[in-house]
């Protein structure tokens, strides 16, 4: 009854499976094991196990089976695994006094004769191929192998055929292990480039292949290891990925250059190029001290890279004896490229070298950058690996260091111009506000003198006139005196002004602005003393500056002076002046509340106010260009306002000190 | 004989307006003489006084360009509200001491200015005008 159900069970089983009894004598099999090829259908129900799969001359197994079934029956009920050698794996299940056996790996003498077939095909063409190949088996023992490969690895085919890889190569990484395994179960693993060791002194570039073979039946009989050694071509596949990436960059850099309108941002761009295109690790640039200059520090004005923090600390003093002996010390003072081939061994870099190489640094070229006024830029380019700068990427290098020096010379120049234009739009500004001016003085020269002038004809044609009475005749008389007496003054004004606009020496000291102008207003008392003028001062806003005290006292006496002037004419006046800091400037605000008229625009120029105005202010226009001179020559602005509500506001802003 | 028997001069320079008066008087006895130094009454003198005469009252106008409250060319902005009977009745020409090229030349551009005067207006200059108005009228000085 039991014999029936686990013949039953083993049937299920998709791997060969038999039932032993405790003396290894077979009393069920499956079908998977019945049809296999050792048995060819044969019915081995009776026979012992090692006799029916022929084994006991191969492997011992039958003597190993025995030993273990009699060992481990007695003491193991459980499933149970044993592991004979690296060709075959039995799984025993123990039932009561029954063993199931299930052959997970089969070896077979006919399977081995099988394959003996396959090896004895291809032995002669692997021998000979010109390439280096090894054949394995399911237990990637080598089956054979081309001289090629023996050749490869220094052996001989006596030495491995039946060998494991594992036994040849001892220390197999994970990743292989993976590899073989993946091939095993049928896949095709290859890779263009690998670097790997050949022995413990030798690496190269291989490109390989592993791919399973196939029995006639179609099943994995092992895996053939196709491999090449490219080291060379692939030296100079990289080389010339290198020179495409040298020449990529050159181009772009080219681009940037040409294009380059400020100078920050095109060396920007040129590091951005040299680490992303130039595959570098590191690059900074900087400006040479000026040899006079006391200060000799040179200082990383870009950088860019993996190694940036190389620079945190960095340090570079040309006036430091040990400093002058590293590559860029030394390209600044010799003007001239300086390479460092392995930080590692340069005797020179000694200094940088624990913090570059803690940075993945190893080597590097310091190019000049050599500009037309005379100033010396440098460009550091720091690369991963050591002897890293070729003869062609030195060249390339060479020509970017120049594209550089080509388009920081152009910046300037255009910098250059555009100051110059500034300065000319400066100048022609200037000068129309001075032709202005002068167009307005000459207005005003004209008004008072022309006027006046035209009055003086005027009267000297009509006073000759017989029809005049005498009456008549004493108020021409009259009006000469006073036309002359105004002559004269404007005469007084514009010379009063033309001192003020040659004499330029202003001397500066610190005036306390409250009590300046009480001393203008007790001089202003003197002079109107018993006129209706009344004078408000706010002064707390703005309580000193630093200005001349001749200059301010005479500006504020002629505003004061020039505003009093209806006050003469009979009628009441009321005067506000007042001091405030604007936009660190000092203000002084004058406002006649008497004269209110509001003009179309809201500010107007001095001429413009004095054109509507000039009957209201004592001296005419020419007292308004003195105060305005005085006020220029404090390096001040005088400004006029009419507003209607106000009054007539002018606005004296003054520098602070 | 002059057609044009009526002097306005608008000027804020009293002086000159006395001058203008004896000159104009000197030349053209029964003219009929107004002056104003404040062009705002000017304007108004025009808008009305003027405005009730006769049609065929006709009259030279003297402005002066730089004049407070209002100048010539806002005097010439006002007379253009004018009805077209007193506009066409009225020839004005400036008479300023001003030299300036860019007055000569706002002056010249303007529609209702005949022409431009440098003071002191004179003998001459008071003939000069009174030909160049009766030419332009076709109208004989005699």
């Amino acid at each position: 009854m039991f014999l029936n159900n686990t013949y039953k069970i083993i049937q299920k089983i998709g791997d060969f499976a038999c039932v032993l009894d405790k003396n290894g004598i077979i009393k069920a099999v499956n079908a998977q094991l019945s049809k296999a090829a050792p048995l060819q259908n044969r019915n081995i129900v009776g026979e012992s196990f090692g006799n029916a799969l022929q084994l006991s001359n191969t492997i011992g197994l039958e003597k190993e089976l025995y030993k273990t079934i009699n060992e481990k029956l007695e003491k193991y009920h459980n499933d149970y695994s044993l592991v004979f050698n690296s060709n075959l794996e039995i799984s025993l299940d123990c039932i009561n006094d029954y063993i199931i056996v299930v052959i997970v790996c089969q070896k077979c003498s006919g399977q081995l004769d099988n394959d003996a077939d396959t090896q004895n095909t291809l032995k002669p063409l692997l021998e000979y191929v010109p390439a280096a190949i090894v054949m394995f088996d399911n237990f990637l023992q080598v089956i054979s192998a081309s001289d090629n490969w023996l050749e490869r690895y220094s052996f001989n085919i006596t030495d491995v055929l039946g060998k494991s890889y594992y036994d040849l190569f001892t220390d197999v990484s994970e990743n292989w292990k993976e590899i073989f395994d993946r091939c095993l179960a049928g896949a095709v693993e290859k890779s263009e480039s690998d670097l790997l060791p050949i022995n413990k002194n030798q690496i190269e570039y291989i490109k390989w292949e592993i791919r399973p073979w196939r029995r006639l039946n179609g099943s994995v009989g092992g895996i053939i290891m196709f491999s090449e050694i490219i080291t060379e071509s692939e030296k100079k596949r990289k080389a010339l990925q290198r020179l495409y990436r040298e020449l990529n960059l050159l181009t772009t850099v080219g681009e940037i250059v040409i294009y380059g309108h400020d100078e920050f941002e095109m060396i920007e761009n040129v590091c951005k190029s040299i680490i992303n295109l130039g595959g570098y690790q590191l690059v900074w640039f900087g400006y040479a001290p000026d040899e006079q200059s006391s200060n000799q520090l040179v200082n990383p004005l870009h950088k860019l890279g993996m190694g940036i923090h190389y620079l945190d600390n960095f340090f570079l003093d040309l006036a430091n004896p040990e400093h002058r002996k590293g590559p860029t010390a030394r390209d600044i003072l010799s003007k001239s490229i300086v390479m460092v081939n392995d930080f590692a061994t340069d005797e020179q870099f000694a200094p940088w070298r624990k913090n570059a190489m803690n940075h993945n640094l190893l080597s590097s070229i310091t190019l000049p950058i050599k500009l037309n006024d005379g100033k010396l830029g440098v460009i550091c380019i720091y690369s991963q690996e050591k002897d890293s700068f070729s003869e062609n990427e030195v060249s390339i290098l060479s020509r970017l260091a120049g594209l550089i020096a080509y388009s920081l010379n152009n910046i300037n120049r255009k910098y250059e111009t555009k100051v110059a234009e500034i300065k000319q739009d400066w100048l022609i500004k200037n000068l129309n506000i001075r032709n202005k001016s002068l167009e307005d003085f000459t207005f005003l020269v004209s008004h008072n003198f022309r006027a006046k002038v035209a009055n003086l004809l005027g009267i000297s044609a009509t006073i000759g006139d017989n029809k005049l009475n005498e009456q008549e005749r004493l108020l021409m008389t009259q009006e000469i005196r006073k036309i002359s007496l105004k002559l004269d003054e404007v005469i007084r004004d514009l010379n009063s002004t033309l001192l003020v606009k040659e004499h330029l020496m202003v001397h500066s000291e610190d005036i306390d602005l409250p009590e300046l102008i009480q001393d203008v207003k007790n001089k202003l008392d003197n002079k109107y003393s018993g006129n209706n003028i009344s004078i408000k001062t706010d002064l707390l806003g703005a309580l000193s500056i630093q200005s001349d005290r001749y200059y301010l006292f005479e500006t504020i006496f002629q505003m004061f002076q020039n505003l009093m002037q209806h006050d003469i004419n009979g009628g009441e006046k009321t005067i506000v002046v007042k001091t405030e800091i604007e936009e660190n400037k000092v203000k002084l605000t004058f406002v006649d509340c008497s004269i209110k008229i509001g003009l179309k625009d809201p500010e107007y120029g001095i001429l413009e106010v004095y054109k509507r105005l000039y009957q209201h202010f004592t001296m005419g226009g020419i007292k308004l260009f003195y105060v305005k001179a005085l006020v220029e020559t404090l390096r001040g602005e005088l400004s006029v306002k009419c507003d209607p509500e106000t009054g007539v506001i002018f606005s004296i802003l003054l520098p602070t000190s | 004989m002059n057609y044009f028997n009526n002097f306005i001069i608008v000027d804020d320079d009293r002086i000159n307006n006395k001058l203008c008066r004896k000159i104009i008087e000197k030349i053209y006895p029964k003219s009929g003489i107004v002056d104003f130094t404040d062009p705002q009454e000017g304007f108004n003198y025009l808008a009305h006084d003027f405005a009730l005469q006769s049609s065929d009252t006709r009259a030279v106008l003297l402005l002066d360009i730089i004049m407070p409250v209002m100048n010539a060319w806002e005097f010439l902005e006002q007379f253009e509200t004018l009805s077209d009977e007193v506009k066409d009745s009225i020839k004005i020409f400036i008479l300023s001491s001003s030299v300036d090229k860019n007055d000569m030349a706002k002056a010249k551009a303007n529609k209702y200015v005949e022409y431009y005067l440098i003071k002191p207006l004179t003998d001459e200059t008071i003939h000069l005008i009174v030909h160049m108005l009766h030419k332009k009228l076709g109208l004989s000085d005699r």
